[in-house]
């Protein structure tokens, strides 16, 4: 069972400007501390601040927040990309981040050739891999475009290659910032089931979004970040109440 | 690094709080180094498949594809030699092993520093989305550089054998000697990365330091051109001695003890300052992008 436990974590960027970038600068710095003591401060912006979670088994959380609250932050250290500055983040379960689908393909393979990359990226051996594939390819309907290079595809098919894959694996612990989906009206209807039923077996699903109806239909929690902090952290109806209330109010 | 401890945060509400930094020790830093370097062997088909992205993306749509690089460097090996033997009228089984295999050799340690410099910054968009090693861009960026490596050597290896260079159980230490030049050339890359994508202007200074080491090695100059005070000096040049534990083998020649101990102390240099540094900042590359 996966679980993510939060406790008091900070994620503080270092803000490395032309400034604090330099080689020069910070040996600059070092001879001479009058001249570029401004310099040598480096500027932090508090992305996350004292943010305490814990999330169990059967957790469907969306986040919500203006842009900058913080929502793609706090993804991201769920996802390991971020370490915290401070606090302690303890994240047990295979993760997948639906953030960018497309991850490892590459546009002059053909469409065979980048479900193995993908799979691999997302964890699997060569073997598992092709394995996986032919599963892969009758999901996507791509069809005989699957012996072509994938920079002869068009977006939306691209995506749908993109999408069949990236949803092939089960997850315990999804991210997603902002619903994914993918194709025409018809393959859109295909996609929406598969997720249904990867969502439905996932442990733990995050998702980040500013769509309501979206927000409601996936998640029964729901997080209020704002400016790095959780304003309010509970059931779906009671903080997006309150939050509607609060952008009302603004 | 800039100091923590006079650092200051800003609040976007305008409180200002110092962050608090975990503090590890050099030991704690070093077994990190360790883990990252094995967390990256562990993930080979990972890197495999960034570094064959790489080699594919260079060739795309040409018909000979990779045999390219063996057709070019063949055509550096012939004018090499056109231009040696009308300058000079030298004796081209003198020189011609030795240039063309210092040459190739060469680019392996050019191009694989060049690619380095900005190896995080160009897989940004992996590191953000998804956890990875870091170092699975050095594996990737030595796998590429290596392979092209090796099909470069095929000219040079026929001068070789057109010029009947001896060949002797000595000649067995080439593979030693790569694998020292691997090794090498793979801290390097690690390190130069890791400051590259930290400081931007080492971009320009480490490529203008791998261009005037081009000149400063003996690649296409022999150390016999040079008087003998500063001949003696030549094998002091990192550079020089980690050419010719695999360049000397190959040509023919005995590869000096000071060559061996020197390049064997540069690749331990380069350990004692990857290891630490690898362990003590992997996790703060990602916010270097």
């Amino acid at each position: 069972m996966a679980h993510i436990l939060l406790d008091q974590v900070d994620v503080h960027f270092p803000i490395h400007n032309a400034n604090s970038l330099s080689l020069q600068v910070t040996l600059l710095g070092a001879l001479n501390d009058k001249l570029v003591t401004r310099n040598r401060h480096t500027t932090f912006v508090e992305a996350l601040n004292n943010v305490s979670l814990d999330l169990r088994d059967g957790d469907r959380v969306g986040l919500i927040g203006h842009n900058g609250a913080g929502k793609t932050t706090l993804l991201r250290l769920l996802a390991g990309v971020y370490t915290p500055s401070s606090g302690t983040a303890q994240i047990d379960g295979k993760i997948s981040s639906f953030t960018d689908m497309t991850l490892g393909m590459d546009p002059e393979a053909s469409g065979w050739a980048n479900i193995i990359f993908r799979c691999v990226f997302l964890g699997m051996s060569f073997r598992e891999a092709h394995a996986a594939a032919p599963g892969i390819a009758e999901f996507s309907e791509l069809g005989e475009f699957l012996d072509l290079p994938v920079r002869t595809y068009s977006s939306g098919m691209f995506l749908r290659l993109a999408f069949a894959i990236s949803t092939s694996i089960e997850p315990e612990v999804i991210l997603m910032d902002e619903m994914i989906g993918a194709g025409d009206a018809r393959f859109l209807a295909r996609a929406q089931q598969r997720l249904a039923s990867i969502l439905a077996k996932a442990s733990i699903m995050v998702l980040a979004s500013h769509q309501p109806n979206i927000l409601r239909a996936f998640c029964s929690k729901l997080i209020w970040l704002e400016k790095g902090r959780v304003r309010r952290i509970g059931p779906f109806e009671e903080v997006y109440g309150a939050y509607l209330e609060a952008s009302e109010a603004e | 690094m800039p100091a923590t401890d006079r650092s200051q945060t800003l609040s976007s509400h305008g409180s200002t709080t110092q962050p608090r930094k975990p503090t590890r020790t050099f030991w704690g830093n070093v077994g990190e180094g360790f883990a990252q370097i094995g967390e990256g062997l562990t993930n080979w088909r990972i890197w495999y498949l960034m570094g064959s992205a790489e080699m594919r993306r260079r060739f795309e749509r040409s018909k000979l594809g990779p045999l390219w690089i063996v057709v070019s460097t063949g055509v550096v090996v012939l004018c090499i030699a056109a231009l040696w033997s009308a300058l000079w009228s030298a004796e081209l089984s003198e020189i011609l092993p030795f240039m063309t295999v210092g040459l190739v050799t060469w680019q392996f340690i050019a191009s694989t520093t060049g690619d380095a410099t900005v190896g995080f910054q160009s897989y940004s968009s992996y590191f953000v989305n998804q956890y990875m090693a870091p170092s699975n861009v050095i594996f990737s960026i030595v796998y590429k550089n290596l392979t092209t490596y090796l099909l470069t050597l095929i000219a040079p290896l026929l001068v070789c054998v057109l010029f009947s260079v001896p060949v002797s159980w000595q000649t067995l230490l080439v593979f030693p000697g790569l694998a020292l030049l691997i090794y090498s050339v793979f801290c390097l890359a690690y390190i130069v990365a890791i400051f590259c994508a930290r400081y931007r202007d080492v971009v320009q200074v480490v490529q203008n330091i791998v261009q005037l080491a081009f000149f400063a090695t003996p690649i296409l100059w022999k150390p016999d051109l040079l008087s003998e005070n500063v001949q003696r000096f030549v094998v002091f040049n990192p550079f020089a001695s980690l050419l010719a534990v695999v360049r000397d083998p190959l040509i023919g020649e005995p590869v000096t003890p000071e060559v061996w101990t020197v390049s064997l102390a540069v690749a331990a240099l380069l350990t004692l300052i990857m290891i630490p540094l690898v362990g003590r900042v992997h996790r703060r590359v990602v916010f270097w992008l």
